[in-house]
């Protein structure tokens, strides 16, 4: 028996003897297209990395809202 | 490119009165020193020359000039050079571009200055005196520009642009709040804070903050705030009698500077101002010189500058026109606070007061800074609530513009939409009565404009207008319940991630940044739980259109301070100094093992990890490890689960060889399941294909 990952992801509205086709009762980081290929055969999400060094207000102070602005130059 | 600054009354292949030549390095040196007659960047420099030998490379450079010695510095601001075979016997304009760009400015002296590394080679054409050209001198040196003698004057020409020769004509700058102050992208890559924003705005509660005309404003439960990225900045110890208005043109009679008035502190006349405003050309005003303009009234405008133009970014209370020392209301009143903001058609809507948290308002179109609700022509402000007729109107937790068309306003318990200008015939709708939307930053907008949100019972999407579909109804039908989240104790933001075809949603817990999180595939129509560190729990999203394609990514601000995005070739969670592993797993079944509940052996599972075989071409997935549960009953599968049972069967699948893993051992049952994941530190996986053997035995007795 051959089985496809669940890229229909987490479904828990049914009974358990029932899961509907290409669903998960039971997943945590992973997505439907892996890292490695970007094919749809399944794997682990990627990974969380800094964007910028600089630590924002110079502590451990949540990010509470980011825009961008557009300058003319 | 335009000639800009030169010396050049001369056509080839005239001979000139005298010429200079160049000797070996740092012995022999000449050029010209001129007036920059405008603000512009050199692109190339000309000098008229003959080549008298072969071999060598010509150096010119862009110097500052010692305003005490009139002489060069030994500052170089650009340099290029030139292979001088190609250099003609005869005298002849000679050009040597320079691929960066030096830029210069007005009124200010510069040197351009020929080098050559083998003497004798070349010479440059000189005047018959110093005396000939005006704004600048001959110059040559002897001892690489440490002293420097004035000869005549040398044929120059300076090409140049009035900007940079580039298709880029704006750029883009990221703005992030956190810890009651305001960071912004001062060069692509570093975040500085914009240090008059420190302790000036309230990050203890709703923070909004949105683009409008080359700023940011910011909105919080104290107030309101600017962050001016666009305007210069003039000062005037005596406003005269008139008070620019918004909009006004103000020139400098010396300068020649231009500037169109976008806000101004006082509107008191003979009083000090500042004036905000939004320059046209490239002239700078000058301190003391005389400022005029003209308002829409014809009343004539008229101060002196006790200071040089300043330039941005400015931090500033966000008032009305005229109104920071709050004495003035000739441009209508704000609220006192109103921590919800957007730009919508052009004006700053504002909303969720505390004192009327129904309520929303709209400064004039085009005008921040202009909050008369009485005007009554088609641009001027205006205030109102969603109800319908008699009724009190829902509290505001979010506003959203859709282009130009729509404005949806979410509420705790409805949704409501504007549909065009509220002064030009807009009419505002329900959108729907029976879910409202959980807060400010709980809604995104998705592929072709659909808008995604966080309601009354878990995921929406709906057109506008539309009819909302609650999208996790079915999949995730206990969502709102297990998640139990409060707009008190936690954050939920949502964001389009258009590279990855999604939509994130991020639940986050204020107090500790503790979060459970969804990926909605759009390919797939499918949820994804993600749990991410608690240093990454997000308090903010943004998708940057930064012009430097490093930056140009899904932005998650974070419960450290930190700005992190995801990263495909990133296989763990960076919580600061260090990484953490990625606790990644997905349970396949319940597994039918057998037909009408008869119990069946699983066995000889078969994985084939991502990547072929090691090394080669495409990229190797990390070790998978694998587990098989079985039980007679499906639920109590995920009990096992839940429980952290022990496995009927686990290993672990590589990519050592020709099988990434195949395991012969057997489990009986009448269900299973089969376990994949990893969490090991700096390490993902991907899976080519799953399969197995089903040895079916009889009914269960």
């Amino acid at each position: 028996m051959r089985l496809i990952f669940p890229y229909k992801g987490s479904f828990n509205g049914t009974s358990f003897e029932i899961q509907p086709p290409n669903t998960s009762f039971h997943l945590k980081n992973v997505r439907p297209f892996d890292v490695l290929e970007n094919r749809a055969r399944g794997g682990q999400r990627p990974g969380l990395k800094k964007m910028y060094v600089d630590q924002i207000s110079g502590d451990t102070n949540p990010i509470t809202a980011m825009c961008s602005v557009t300058v003319i130059i | 490119m335009a000639k800009i600054d030169s010396y050049d009354g001369i056509t080839a292949p005239s001979a000139p009165y005298s010429f200079i030549s160049l000797t070996s390095t740092g012995a022999g040196w000449a050029g010209e020193t001129f007036i920059a007659s405008q603000t512009y960047y050199i692109t190339s420099v000309w000098f008229y020359l003959l080549r008298v030998n072969t071999g060598g490379i010509l150096t010119v450079v862009v110097t500052t000039v010692n305003s005490a010695t009139d002489k060069p510095t030994t500052t170089v601001l650009g340099s290029s050079t030139l292979d001088v075979s190609g250099i003609s016997t005869g005298y002849s304009w000679v050009e040597v571009p320079f691929a960066t760009p030096v830029k210069i400015t007005k009124g200010t002296k510069y040197g351009v200055i020929a080098k050559h590394n083998i003497t004798n080679v070349i010479k440059l054409g000189c005047t018959s005196s110093d005396a000939v050209y005006t704004n600048g001198h001959g110059v040559s040196t002897v001892n690489s520009g440490s002293t420097w003698t004035v000869i005549s004057d040398v044929y120059f020409r300076v090409y140049g642009s009035y900007s940079p020769p580039s298709d880029q004509r704006y750029t883009k700058k990221l703005v992030a709040i956190a810890g009651n102050s305001l960071w912004y992208e001062s060069v692509a890559g570093t975040m500085s804070e914009l240090t008059a924003s420190s302790g000036d705005i309230d990050t203890s509660g709703i923070v909004s903050i949105f683009e409008a005309y080359q700023k940011v404003m910011v909105c919080d439960i104290s107030g309101f705030k600017v962050a001016d990225f666009g305007n210069k900045k003039i000062t005037t110890a005596d406003l005269g009698l008139n008070p620019p208005h918004p909009g006004t043109v103000l020139t400098g009679d010396t300068s020649g500077a231009i500037m169109v008035v976008d806000y101004i502190t006082n509107l008191d006349g003979n009083e000090a101002c500042i004036i905000y405003g939004k320059k046209v050309n490239l002239n700078e005003f000058s301190s003391g010189e005389t400022v005029t303009g003209t308002n829409d009234d014809e009343t004539s405008v008229s101060f002196s500058t006790n200071a040089a133009e300043v330039g941005g970014p400015f931090w500033y209370d966000w008032t009305v026109f005229g109104g920071a020392d709050g004495t003035h209301s000739d441009y209508g009143t704000m609220p006192s606070t109103a921590p919800l903001g957007c730009l919508y058609r052009g004006r700053a809507v504002i909303g969720g007061s505390p004192a009327n948290p129904n309520q929303w308002y709209m400064s004039r179109q085009g005008c921040m800074f202009d909050f008369v609700f009485t005007a009554g022509d088609a641009q001027s402000a205006v205030a109102g609530n969603n109800a319908d007729a008699g009724e009190l109107g829902d509290i505001l937790t979010a506003l959203i513009p859709f282009k130009d068309d729509f404005l949806v306003f979410g509420c705790a318990n409805t949704l409501w939409y504007l549909a065009g200008d509220p002064m030009a015939g807009g009419q505002l709708n329900e959108l729907d009565l029976t879910t409202g939307m959980f807060g400010p930053q709980s809604w995104c907008f998705g592929d072709g404009g659909t808008l995604y949100f966080w309601g009354a019972n878990g995921i929406y999407r709906t057109t506008i207008p539309g009819t909302p579909e609650c999208i996790s109804q079915m999949s995730l039908p206990s969502l709102v319940e297990d998640k139990n989240v409060s707009v008190s104790t936690h954050r939920i933001t949502m964001i389009y991630d258009r590279i990855r075809v999604g939509i994130l949603v991020c639940i986050t817990r204020v107090e500790d940044g503790s979060n459970s999180n969804y990926w909605y595939s759009l390919k797939t129509g499918g949820f994804f739980p993600e749990v991410y560190p608690d240093e990454c729990g997000a308090f903010s999203l943004s998708n940057y259109d930064s012009t430097d394609t490093t930056y140009r990514k899904l932005l998650i601000g974070c419960n450290d301070g930190y700005i992190r995005t995801f990263d495909e070739a990133t296989k763990s969670d960076n919580v600061g100094a260090t990484d953490e592993a990625i606790d990644s797993y997905v349970t396949f079944g319940p597994i039918n093992l057998g037909k009408d509940k008869g119990e069946a052996n699983i066995g000889s599972i078969d994985i084939v990890v991502a990547g072929g075989f090691t090394g080669g071409s495409k990229s190797d997935s990390n070790d998978i490890d694998y587990s098989v549960f079985t039980s007679l009953n499906a639920e109590n599968l995920k009990e096992q689960l839940d429980a952290g049972s022990d496995p009927r069967i686990s290993g672990v699948a590589s990519i050592s060889g020709p099988r990434g893993g195949t395991n012969r051992r057997t489990a009986r049952g009448v269900y299973a399941c089969i376990k994949l994941g990893n969490n090991t530190v700096a390490e993902t996986w991907g899976m080519e294909s799953l399969s197995f053997v089903i040895n079916k035995h009889g009914k269960v007795k």
